[in-house]
């Protein structure tokens, strides 16, 4: 498995990718998904060397991930990782110029070579969005109630009970509202509530909380939590806050330039963090830095122009471990106890 | 030594708008900062942190109480002591992005403040390009950079240039409103010591107004907390970490 990993991270000119086979890295998974789910072992979501590119800058480089039914994946990354536009493949949103390739299937269907009709059919449907700024995702000059029923399709007994269910006060008053009426908070319950009212089977959020502020953040992702028991499927939560991850994920995947560097579940992450990324990520965090710190922790260097072409491991010219062979060979793939970490240094 | 700034009972009201009844968004607020201290103002969002410091530089118009910026105290919305403050006063808005001109260059936006407050004797021409530039120097963003204008540079950068307009006139108090907003965690770090190294170089005095009590933990000397336009508690850095009164402050702290 190693060997086949290795040899397909080193070739990127592998067209013909092989087919899924249950590694290690996936194989504890897979144990772990019996146990919780009987005997049906598909994989909702899976992504499988894909790559997306805008024209000469690659966004996405060569991912691979699996997604289980029950699942609730974060995707870990700071502004030009590549985390947004592979939560927009995940929506079938992907612009028409981006370029494609690999596969990206969702319940068996390649995502990314859809037509706009078979894309249109699962948004709304099976896969439901919430965004980052609620007041852009909402229609601003129509009311909740209507924007409810035409979204999602919902009868206005759904909508009100709904509304209820994700913590809204007075649903009928909120109903003849407009998104302009109701604050920050409010709005994103109600973006959740109308993902919720598809009963989608992959529910896919893009910072959910950036935009609100540390008391209603906490009260948006209680109501997540809460609403992994309306998705009879995954969840996907994207953002560049570990804290965030780590309140809702079972497996975060930690993004750097468009490549997965450490997959792992939110536990492991915080505990024991592998990739250099990562823990230089967590050494910036400054609520775990120590009071007597002199200077503020940061992470030297800059990501790599995305246009110019890869070689050696993309997070190798700020690694602080860095050795002889980072810089001419793409890392390997390492299993770690409940994910992988792609780091010569792990290897050695 | 008398503080650089010094506010009491400062209230501000938002008049009536069309479905909105009058707001009371800050009410009786008053602190003071010494020279080379650091003051961060904590709240959440609509408790008021951001109007306040608004109408330090007469942004936002006042109703009642005193403001008093390195000895100028202001009677009026056009009283000509706020053209005094504003040269005394560096601001860092929220947005670096948004409070910059697009259609300037950064090098540009730097300078124009120094054309704009330089009086008689004004830098002309070659001078003021140049201690623009010394000034970009100074908050590291590279000379390359110079003739980009603000949507061609990364957050972090246009943050870097925004210090740089606010302390272009060597102000003696800097407002900083969400000096982190809207940063990689990797960067954040990077402005913070930014932010560190020019108040221990020009020594200067911070307003930090925040949502995150972690930034001021290790920023701030004092610490004021605001909720629904009232400060509730404020004090030494050290007393309101240790041991917070009110209860809002109480739920600051245990988000960290």
């Amino acid at each position: 498995m190693f060997e086949r990993q290795k040899a397909k991270t080193c070739d990127c000119a592998d067209v013909h990718a092989p087919a899924l086979r249950p590694g290690p890295e996936n194989k504890s998974l897979l144990l772990l998904f019996f146990r919780k789910e009987g005997l049906s072992c598909v994989m909702l979501i899976e992504i499988e060397d894909f790559s997306v590119r805008y024209g000469r800058v690659k966004a996405v480089a060569q991912i691979s991930l699996q997604i289980a039914r029950g699942d609730v994946l974060g995707i870990l990354g700071e502004s030009g990782s590549g985390k947004s536009t592979l939560a927009l493949a995940l929506m079938a949103l992907l612009p028409r110029h981006a370029r494609v390739s690999g596969r990206l299937a969702f319940e068996g269907l390649d995502l990314a070579r859809l037509d706009p009709a078979g894309r249109r059919a699962l948004r709304g449907r099976k896969i439901a969005a919430v965004f980052q700024d609620p007041f852009a995702s909402l229609n601003p000059v129509m009311r909740i109630g209507t924007q409810l029923a035409a979204f999602a399709g919902a009868t206005r007994e759904a909508a009100i009970d709904m509304l209820q269910r994700v913590g809204i006060g007075e649903p009928e008053r909120r109903m003849r509202q407009y998104p302009f009426e109701l604050s920050g908070g409010l709005r994103q319950r109600v973006a959740i509530a109308a993902a919720l009212l598809c009963a989608p089977t992959v529910l896919v959020a893009d910072e959910p909380t950036t935009a609100l502020d540390a008391a209603t953040e906490r009260q948006i992702l209680a109501l997540l939590r809460e609403s992994r028991a309306l998705v009879d499927g995954a969840m996907v939560i994207v953002s560049h806050d570990l804290s965030v991850l780590a309140a809702l994920c079972t497996r975060i995947a930690v993004l750097y330039a468009g490549e997965v560097v450490e997959l792992g579940t939110a536990t492991d992450l915080l505990r024991a963090p592998r990739h250099p990324y990562t823990r230089a990520l967590l050494a910036c965090d400054l609520r775990r830095l120590p009071k007597s710190a002199a200077r503020f922790p940061t992470i030297a260097g800059q990501l790599p122009d995305p246009a110019l072409p890869r070689r050696g491991c993309v997070f190798a010219p700020r690694c602080p471990v860095r050795l002889p062979c980072c810089a001419e060979q793409a890392p390997p793939v390492i299993a770690a106890p409940s994910g992988f970490v792609r780091c010569h240094a792990m290897g050695a | 030594m008398s503080p650089v700034l010094q506010i009491e009972g400062l209230t501000i009201r938002y008049p009536a708008g069309f479905m909105r009844p009058p707001r009371m968004a800050v009410c009786g607020a008053g602190f003071c900062i010494a020279r080379g201290q650091t003051l961060a103002l904590v709240g959440g969002s609509g408790s008021g942190k951001t109007t306040l410091a608004r109408a330090l530089l007469g942004l936002v118009p006042f109703h009642a109480g005193i403001l008093r910026i390195d000895g100028h105290q202001p009677k009026t919305s056009r009283d000509r002591a706020w053209k005094v403050i504003r040269q005394e006063t560096g601001m860092m808005f929220q947005d670096p992005v948004a409070s910059l001109d697009p259609r300037m260059t950064v090098w540009a936006s730097v300078a124009e403040p120094l054309a704009i407050h330089g009086g008689p004797g004004a830098l002309f021409g070659r001078a003021r390009w140049q201690k623009a530039a010394a000034m970009l120097d100074m908050v590291g963003l590279p000379r390359t950079l110079y003739t980009s204008r603000p949507a061609e540079i990364s957050g972090g950068q246009a943050r870097r240039v925004a210090i740089a307009r606010a302390l272009v006139l060597r102000p003696k108090l800097v407002i900083a409103d969400e000096p982190t907003a809207g940063l990689d965690v990797s960067v954040q770090g990077d402005v913070l010591n930014l932010l560190v190294d020019l108040q221990a170089e020009l020594g200067l005095a911070y307003l930090m107004v925040t949502h995150d009590l972690s930034v001021a933990r290790h920023m701030a000397d004092s610490i004021a907390v605001m909720q629904g336009g009232r400060i509730v508690e404020q004090g030494a850095a050290e007393t309101i970490l240790a041991a917070p009164v009110h209860e809002y402050t109480r739920s600051l702290l245990a988000q960290l």
